[in-house]
């Protein structure tokens, strides 16, 4: 080679410099045919597996066959149901017109004109006859000697109650996958689980069934915007109905509308309001800074330049039981204050409040809250009695159990719990004090905001919120509210806890022109108890509704 | 040399290859059609017969016709490149083609003819005139090719600009770039690319990279095509399931089943013998136009067809490394044997102009 690199003169003189790359490039052309040659070998002739049938494998992989869903009685919510597309092989079929005819005898509905062109069409393969079948059409079909068919099985989700639990339940996308609600939180245990087994939810569809139509009725008696209501065992943390309004039809799920399919116990978050006031309270007595006959004043009271005052001012001081039952704002940001910020905080937090509720359900949302380094006096003020922190209806009826539950806090599921299981469980209360707040909720219910929620021989106890939204300012609306009951029972040895919010509920002549949560809320709750407590095993006690609470057994 | 004497020292065999590739295309076609000529089946027969004839009648075009037609060819495809890009601005979607009145035809296609030529003319130039230097010897022929790479790449069409980027770089090469660049270049590029891909793109970006090297990028969707495809090779085995029974072809489970994965039809219908003869046939093509690279007289001819070799062997390898998983999915069509139009046309044409050395072996230009 000599030092210059390009070489001048000649041009149909051979270059031997071109000539050594040529050569080279050849090479590399014979390196690649050895390797698509291996490449090819590898696939075609050095597999062992047994290549159709890993072909067939493989398609069916992406067709699941989901376990079924059903309710703690074995209900069901949900299932797999087989189907098959059907196809005429054309090279099998030697008279498709008399095979189209024997298919069309089972299934009347089949285009016989338009399989029969797409057959004219084609000499190999198969043509598409029919895209749904069912197991038994397709028995009758080969019984029927129809020449040349080919079923492709696939599977496809039926939900036979419709509405029923829709936002528990939720749905699954065309792959078979779960998109949210519990065919996503346990999708892959449905999956795993297969045809044969089943998954059985907290839910009992006979309460979940009252609780929709007393919620329907609730809200579209007060115009709300929505609603959504929880019913809860305590002791077990079960789940026992969940529901949110507006709802949809599971098995039309594309004509539904992303208001129909927001689950509004889990998903929106809101300022709760007053139903907060009684973990204020019951924190107070807790560590004995107020005894359950303490007087506590309830004039307006300033906190860092702005007046905290009550809805409806009544002369003080007043009995505790007495400031919960007319729900006083400044009672309650009276007893935050006398807690203070790491006590509050470390309360909510060991009743859930503070934390997303329900994991595995990734529409259960986390709540608002100030940072930790923000939690001022006026925070810890207001907060107190249910403004600063925002929650989900679900976050505050798991909160509540604790009163119905002795004190111990238990983080609900949606899963049916095994007999004589018991779930983990944290002490936030002692015995006595959730006692003591009963009794005052209980005369919340016998004489106060929430008098209407009373459902007779049931003995309910709870407490009212109404809660006036934020504008986008950050100032309150009170136009706009969120009304709510949070309700145990029976109160002689609660074991159940209901609670039932409204979105925007309007002022309405039935409801007395007042969209307040005792006015729409607590009736609902009522008339929830009513139907549900007799499917619970709860008992009537007739002689003692109106009566001081008696500990007993319940029913 | 008379036209009987013409006819007789045609090189027949690379006539014989050519026309066995497109037999097996033919047969292809018709079987991945569900056994029928009608529709696409047939429009490629029709089509590709037509295009064997006239590459066959082209081979008798003296060769410095094809050399003054040269750059023309690169100016007219560079100005079909610009208006493709003006008029796919109106017609969304179908910026790659250009319609002709009589057929659409993709201008990058035809650009990869074009651009051989030019450069092996250039090539033959600078060695007629003592062109030296780095400018006149590297950076003028990168940048003919660069043009039309970045207007290919713009559309976007990665694959068609790589096979371009592939021709032109091969030229070059040939015509004597220093190792040093060549290694130079090459170790830039391995390092920086990932660097870059990696930290100085933000996430959109290194998905739009993505999308760009393959427009139908989807995880799923691509694994779906490469397993279905591995699993009809898998399926023919040895011997093959025998033409026109292949289940995973003559069943719709393959895709892209006449064009990008045409061979996987060949090779669960027909086995090793089919796809074997397939790659013997690319082979000998490929064999006898390195040949002509080494021994035609005229330095365009050799440059030339050192260019067109390059993009033939392309074409083939890309195709079946994707087809057998070897690679990434990149839609590149294997030559004479899938379903297309410009394609077709332009390998053809480089057989035509092969045909044409082998009977001008001997002339000065």
């Amino acid at each position: 080679m000599t030092g210059r690199v390009w070489t001048p003169g000649d041009p149909d003189r051979s270059d031997p410099k071109a000539r050594r790359r040529v050569r080279l490039l050849a090479t590399g052309l014979v390196a690649g045919f050895v390797l698509v040659a291996l490449g090819h070998a590898r696939l075609a002739v050095f597999a062992e597996a047994d290549r159709p049938a890993e072909a067939r494998a493989e398609r069916e992989r992406t067709l699941p066959v989901r376990a079924d869903l059903v309710d703690r009685n074995g209900e069901l919510l949900a299932r797999s149901l087989r189907f098959y597309t059907l196809f005429l092989d054309v090279r099998a079929t030697r008279d498709a017109a008399e095979s189209l005819r024997r298919i069309a005898s089972v299934v009347p509905d089949v285009d016989t004109a338009a399989a029969m062109r797409r057959f004219s069409q084609r000499r190999l393969g198969q043509v598409i006859v029919h895209a749904d079948v069912s197991p038994r059409q397709r028995a009758a079909i080969l019984a029927a000697g129809a020449e040349g068919v080919v079923f492709e099985e696939s599977t496809r989700r039926v939900y036979p109650r419709g509405t029923l639990a829709a936002h528990v339940i939720g749905f699954v996308n065309r792959e078979g996958r779960g998109v949210i609600g519990a065919e996503r939180a346990f999708d892959a245990e449905l999956r795993a689980a297969g045809s044969m087994a089943r998954i059985a939810l907290s839910i009992d569809v006979r309460v979940q069934y009252a609780v929709e139509e007393e919620l329907e009725r609730a809200a579209r008696g007060s115009s709300a915007l929505g609603g959504a209501a929880i019913v809860v065992e305590a002791a077990s943390g079960e789940v026992l109905a969940l529901a949110s309004w507006p709802t949809h039809d599971l098995n039309a799920i594309n004509r539904a509308s992303d208001d129909q399919k927001l689950n509004r116990a889990l998903t929106q978050r809101f300022e709760m309001g007053s139903t907060v006031k009684v973990f204020t309270f019951a924190e107070a007595i807790e560590a004995g800074r107020v005894g359950e006959d303490a007087l506590i004043e309830v004039h307006p009271l300033q906190v860092a330049g702005s007046t905290i005052r009550d809805f409806n001012p009544v002369e003080g001081p007043l009995e505790l039981a007495r400031a919960l039952a007319v729900s006083s704002n400044t009672a309650a940001a009276r007893l935050a204050l006398g807690a203070g910020a790491t006590r509050q905080r470390t309360m909510l937090r060991q009743l859930g409040l503070l934390d997303r509720p329900l994991r595995g359900f990734a529409e259960a949302a986390a709540p608002i809250q100030p940072a930790t380094d923000r939690w001022t006096p006026d925070r810890v003020a207001t907060i107190g009695y249910g403004h600063g922190v925002s929650v989900s209806a679900f976050a505050l009826a798991e909160a509540f159990s604790v009163f119905a539950n002795d004190g111990r806090a238990v983080r609900p599921g949606l899963l049916a719990r095994p007999d004589g299981l018991e779930p983990p469980a944290r002490q936030v209360f002692s015995p006595a004090t959730t006692r003591t707040l009963v009794r005052m909720m209980r005369e919340t219910v016998t004489d106060g905001t929430g008098i209407r929620a009373d459902a007779p021989g049931y003995e309910v106890a709870g407490k009212t919120g109404t809660a006036e939204k934020q504008r986008a300012d950050g100032t309150y609306d009170p136009d706009r509210q969120v009304s709510s009951f949070v309700g145990l029972f029976p109160a002689r040895a609660p074991r159940f806890v209901v609670f039932l919010m409204l979105d925007e509920p309007q002022r309405v002549a039935a409801n007395a022109n007042l969209s307040t949560g005792g006015a729409v809320a607590a009736p609902a709750v009522g008339r929830i108890v009513t139907r549900i407590a007799p499917v619970l095993g709860v008992t009537p006690r007739r002689t003692a509704a109106d009566g001081p609470i008696v500990e007993g057994t319940p029913g | 040399m008379t036209l009987r004497e013409k006819l007789f020292s045609l090189n027949w065999l690379m006539v014989l290859v050519v026309a066995g590739l497109c037999a097996f295309g033919i047969a292809f076609q018709y079987s991945v059609n569900g056994g029928s000529w009608v529709g696409e089946a047939g429009e490629h027969a029709e089509r590709i017969v037509l295009f064997f004839v006239v590459a066959v009648v082209l081979a008798f075009v003296p060769l410095r016709w094809w050399r003054a037609a040269a750059w023309p060819a690169y100016a007219v495809s560079l100005l079909m490149l610009v208006a493709v890009e003006v008029v796919g601005v109106t017609r969304m979607g179908a910026q790659r083609w250009l319609d002709l009145g009589i057929m659409t035809i993709q201008p990058s296609e035809i650009m990869k003819m074009a651009l051989v030529l030019a450069l092996a003319d250039y090539f033959h130039r600078a060695i007629e005139n003592g062109w030296k230097g780095f400018w006149l010897i590297v950076v003028v022929p990168l940048l003919v090719t660069l043009l039309p790479v970045a207007l290919v790449f713009h559309q976007p069409n990665l694959g068609t600009g790589l096979l371009l980027l592939a021709s032109g770089g091969a030229l070059i090469f040939f015509a004597g770039l220093p190792w040093r660049y060549i290694v130079g270049a090459l170790a830039v590029l391995v390092v920086a690319t990932p660097l870059y891909v990696l930290y100085g793109m933000h996430d959109y970006q290194r998905d739009r990279v993505m999308t760009f090297i393959n427009p139908d990028y989807d995880p799923q969707g691509e694994g779906y095509n490469i397993a279905q495809s591995k699993i009809a090779i898998g399926a023919g085995g040895f011997w093959g399931r025998g033409y026109l029974e292949g289940s995973q072809v003559q069943n719709d489970f393959l895709p892209e089943k006449q064009t990008d994965f045409i061979f996987a039809a060949v090779a669960e219908e027909t086995g090793f013998p089919g796809a074997a003869s397939i790659m013997a046939l690319y082979a000998a093509l490929l064999a006898m136009m390195v040949s002509l690279t080494l021994n035609a007289r005229a330095a365009f001819a050799r440059y030339a067809m050192a260019g067109i070799t390059v993009m033939v062997a392309t074409y083939v390898f890309i195709n079946l490394g994707m087809v057998m998983g070897l690679m990434p999915v990149v839609g590149i069509p294997l030559p004479l044997v899938s379903f297309g139009g410009t394609a077709i046309m332009v390998i053809l044409a480089g057989v035509a102009f092969a045909l044409s050395v082998g009977l001008n072996r001997d002339k000065k230009l």
